[in-house]
């Protein structure tokens, strides 16, 4: 479920077909994806969840598969603490 | 040097109502500037590469904007006023006189330094880098709006290891850069830049590693002055940390 609604954010921000994001999805497969659009995505994600990311965080999550990894790992955080 | 001191002394002491001013006494670039004045007011410009910085001290708003009509209209020029706010006289002053506000920068700062992991690839820059360093700063910034470091201070920046670079894997290339300038106790960010074509999150990158350098110093804060339209380097600044203070900075042009 997080996975799909990951997707659906990077979709929406990125102007990008959802089936096309897979998990390598990175700034290599679309010029969308600029650090500006990287920010916004990030934060939209910390929003939707009730999570945040530090800040040395934020560079290394520029590939779907490992964004939603992340995502689901701070959820699990909340949840558990 | 010592009369254009005089004459602003004379304005603050002598003057009938407040005193306002964008000069705290620093030494001009060059020994003969432009001084235009009148009893109330004084104005000199300070040359800057291609743009004049216009230093003012006045009495009377009404009376700067006679004053500052003298100067060539030929001239590029290039005004600051750093402050709380921008007292409404000097505003109309400016304006009426054909300057227009071209940015509004805000003063922004931090206290905390803690280890950035993952910024490894931001290096300090070197002197072979130099030029191509000036060339980009000139490219990527606008000399009216920012205070750009001409060559001879970046060369003194390189040489004290206050630059970072990000290059381009594939052949080496400055692709990102932040200079930044320590003042005692403090560092100014002094430029800071990453544009489409440098490494994801560049931005971030040569911040982290400039946090990585300060942590173990005696830097007790470090501060930058960020366009208040720049909503990417506020989003970055504010996620290491960064709060905007009161002070903002009126940057005015005419002749651009």
């Amino acid at each position: 479920m997080t996975m799909e609604r990951v997707r659906e954010i990077i979709s929406e921000f990125l102007q990008v077909p959802a089936g096309e994001i897979g998990d390598d999805f990175s700034p290599e497969h679309t010029s969308a994806w600029s650090s500006m659009k990287h920010m916004e995505i990030v934060m939209a994600l910390e929003t939707e969840y009730g999570i945040r990311f530090d800040a040395e965080e934020i560079p290394k999550l520029i590939e779907f598969g490992v964004l939603c990894d992340r995502v689901q790992a701070k959820v699990g955080e909340k949840d558990n603490g | 040097m010592k009369d254009l001191h005089l004459k602003f002394d004379r304005i603050r002491s002598e003057g009938k109502s407040e005193y306002l001013t964008n000069f705290f006494g620093h030494a001009p670039s060059t020994p003969t500037p432009l001084i235009e004045g009148t009893q109330e007011s004084v104005v000199f410009l300070d040359p800057d590469g291609d743009v004049n910085r216009v230093y003012y001290g006045t009495a009377n708003p009404a009376d700067l904007e006679q004053v500052l009509k003298k100067v060539p209209a030929s001239l590029p020029l290039a005004l600051d006023h750093i402050g709380e706010s921008l007292p409404d006289g000097v505003r109309h002053a400016l304006c009426e006189a054909g300057f227009t506000l071209e940015a509004t920068f805000g003063r922004i700062s931090n206290y905390h330094f803690r280890d950035f992991q993952g910024a490894d690839s931001a290096t300090l820059a070197s002197s072979v880098d130099q030029a191509e360093i000036l060339r980009n700063i000139h490219e990527d910034f606008d000399l009216y709006v920012d205070h750009l470091p001409d060559a001879g201070e970046l060369s003194r920046f390189i040489e004290n290891r206050w630059v970072l670079v990000n290059r381009r894997p594939e052949d080496g290339r400055v692709s990102g850069y932040l200079i930044f300038e320590e003042q005692g106790a403090r560092t100014l960010i002094r430029s800071w830049h990453s544009g489409p074509g440098d490494i994801p999150m560049g931005g971030m990158v040569l911040l982290g590693q400039f946090h990585n350098l300060m942590a173990p110093t005696n830097v007790k804060s470090t501060f930058g002055w960020v366009n208040e339209e720049n909503t990417m380097a506020i989003m970055v600044y504010r996620r290491f940390g960064y709060e905007f203070e009161r002070m903002r900075d009126f940057i005015f042009s005419r002749g651009k």
